[in-house]
């Protein structure tokens, strides 16, 4: 689907949000995606998937119309084509694609743990919470100050936040991890997106600690579907109901996903 | 959506490939589009010549360890592994769904043994709703030392000999373009028994992560997809339209109705889209209406008299 760009600006060294005119049909659940064409033409060769960070809205003349904005960070040659695209240029999407966090059920507190850029999912949901009694924590960590995009939507939306920065510079020094050690209380539920080593970590502590945790994945794709196969991920042993066969032990980040029960993932060969 | 231009007659779009009568040439490749209801959101399937479905074996493939994927230039390597339900689950659960749709459900299959295709392949002739098999012939061979099928004629011949006293579906090879002489195993498919073929499956080929001097695939080696291999794929089907009779599937980087047309000028009856249903889901319906603009503009009344019409 081809839609219009309201706006792509750098909010951060590295960090762009980007604002798409683009009405969605269904309820968006946070940790749900997009898949974006980068180019018209065939390089880069794949789409490339992104986070849906939040809904906006805009008038143009009368009419009030519906958007999205994503929230990505430069990393390689398609996110660097994207940072270059301007207001009013068109762009190709699919979406929105995958299944989103669903584990926290409004009693006891949400943890959400986010890594620099694995901040993404959490807009909608700390959003969705933040008028409700529900109780709800962002840890929030990354190298420096400026490895923390768009924690200035979650002060404005009032979300209790702890921060840690590697080098000090904001909140506490060292990794996220170490937050959660702090924070985690049996009634927890805990959130995590970020790199895969944080997440690691995160899933480690929550088992030990004996409370849910939900994580969201992010793999190469190239469908975004469930067709291609290409984002297979490895989980514990599952049956089949029909035939009491075993079966395949792998998920797809793209369909299954990229929201996950940590305890269904085999952390080792992550 | 659909143009319509009332001055000039539609173009008759029918094709009969391998008994199997299509009403376009414009199919799915198999491993591209699922078992067809992943892309129900994006297209009418009513309008597709055909479905080649994800590779079925006997009993469900778990797949390859992750990295599977990795993006090269103008395509991507894939090694998924041939990961799939097995035919049981395909039958019970998958084909249902695909039994709704007007148009040609042809199953892709393979096997790790003569006996196995066989197997399968009786299976799949005795259910409803399959227009035809599609015979994945790069898949090694247990019996011969996992040395693929397809890479020679006498193993291509007495796969495909076996597999065509099983069943009386029509029987399309896939042939793999990882040989020295492609025309020599078509003949041996044709020898075989086989009813049309199909060509050509993925490039064998790699990619390395410099930075850590690993593969960028878990498996090392891959299958080279997209528009990257188009090139091959054009000149391999001409040169077997030129040494046998059965009718052929053209399949290999196809992106465009343009693409598609050149397969069809140089001996493909029809063609399947690929890597492309990736980048855009409804690729399929532009390839077709552009093929059909094509007809239209250049005066040509039936698709048949462009099939195999290169000026050499």
């Amino acid at each position: 689907m081809l839609v219009e760009i309201l706006y792509n600006e750098e909010i951060l060294l590295h960090y762009y949000k980007m604002g798409l005119l683009w009405s969605l049909p269904s309820t968006i659940e946070a940790g749900q995606f997009l898949m974006f064409r980068v180019s018209d033409g065939i390089d880069p060769f794949l789409r490339r998937p992104f986070g849906i960070y939040r809904t906006i809205s805009i008038e143009r003349g009368s009419k009030k119309l519906g958007g999205v904005e994503i929230l990505y960070k430069v990393v390689g040659k398609g996110t660097g084509l994207m940072a270059g695209l301007r207001q009013g240029h068109k762009v190709d999407v699919l979406g929105p694609l995958g299944v989103g966090f669903s584990g926290f059920d409004g009693d006891g507190k949400l943890i959400m743990v986010a890594g620099g850029v694995g901040i993404v999912p959490f807009y909608l949901l700390a959003e969705g919470l933040a008028n409700k009694d529900s109780r709800v924590q962002l840890l929030f960590g990354g190298r420096c100050k400026d490895d923390l995009p768009g924690l200035l939507d979650f002060e404005n939306l009032g979300t209790e936040i702890k921060i840690s920065t590697d080098n000090g510079e904001l909140g506490v020094r060292g990794a996220v991890t170490e937050l959660l050690k702090k924070e985690v209380s049996d009634d927890s539920t805990v959130y995590a997106c970020g790199p895969k080593g944080m997440l690691k970590e995160v899933a480690r502590i929550a088992r030990e600690r004996g409370v849910p945790c939900f994580v969201s994945l992010d793999k190469i794709m190239a469908c975004g579907m469930g067709a291609c196969l290409g984002c297979a991920v490895k989980v514990n042993g599952r049956k089949s109901r029909y035939t009491a066969q075993n079966l395949s032990p792998y998920k797809m980040v793209c369909k299954d996903g990229p929201v996950f029960d940590a305890e269904e993932i085999v952390w080792k060969e992550l | 959506m659909h143009k319509v231009n009332n001055n000039i007659s539609q173009p008759d779009l029918t094709v009969n490939v391998a008994g199997i009568k299509l009403k376009n040439p414009v199919m799915t490749a198999s491993g591209t589009f699922g078992y067809g209801e992943e892309y129900e959101p994006y297209l009418d399937l009513n309008r597709l010549g055909g479905i080649i479905v994800k590779g079925i074996s006997m009993e469900p493939r778990e797949g390859n360890s992750p990295p599977r994927i990795v993006e090269t230039a103008a395509g991507m390597l894939n090694s998924i592994g041939l990961q799939n339900v097995g035919v049981e689950v395909f039958v019970d659960q998958k084909l249902p769904f695909l039994r709704k749709y007007d148009t040609a459900v042809i199953v892709n299959f393979f096997g790790d043994s003569i006996e196995e295709y066989c197997e399968v392949a009786n299976i799949l002739g005795a259910v409803d709703g399959i227009a035809g098999l599609e015979m994945n012939i790069s898949c090694p061979n247990k019996q011969e030392g996992w040395l693929e099928f397809g890479t020679r004629p006498d193993l291509t011949f007495k796969v495909t000999n076996a597999v065509r006293k099983k069943t009386d579906l029509p029987l399309i090879v896939k042939l793999s373009p990882n040989v020295t002489d492609i025309s020599t195993i078509a003949k041996a498919a044709e020898d075989g028994g086989a009813d049309g073929l199909s060509l050509i499956n993925t490039i064998t080929g790699m990619a390395v992560n410099i930075e850590n001097r690993r593969p960028m695939l878990a498996n090392i080696i891959g299958g080279l997809s997209g528009p990257a291999i188009k090139p091959v794929a054009l000149r391999m089907v001409w040169q077997v339209a030129g040494k046998v009779s059965l009718p052929l599937i053209g399949v290999g980087g196809i992106m465009t109705a343009e693409d598609a047309i050149e397969f069809i000028i140089a001996g493909a009856s029809a063609i399947q889209i690929g890597t492309a249903n990736f980048l855009d889901p409804s690729v399929s319906i532009k390839v077709l209406s552009g093929v059909e603009d094509y007809l239209i503009k250049n005066r040509v009344k039936r698709i048949d008299s462009l099939i195999g019409s290169l000026e050499t």
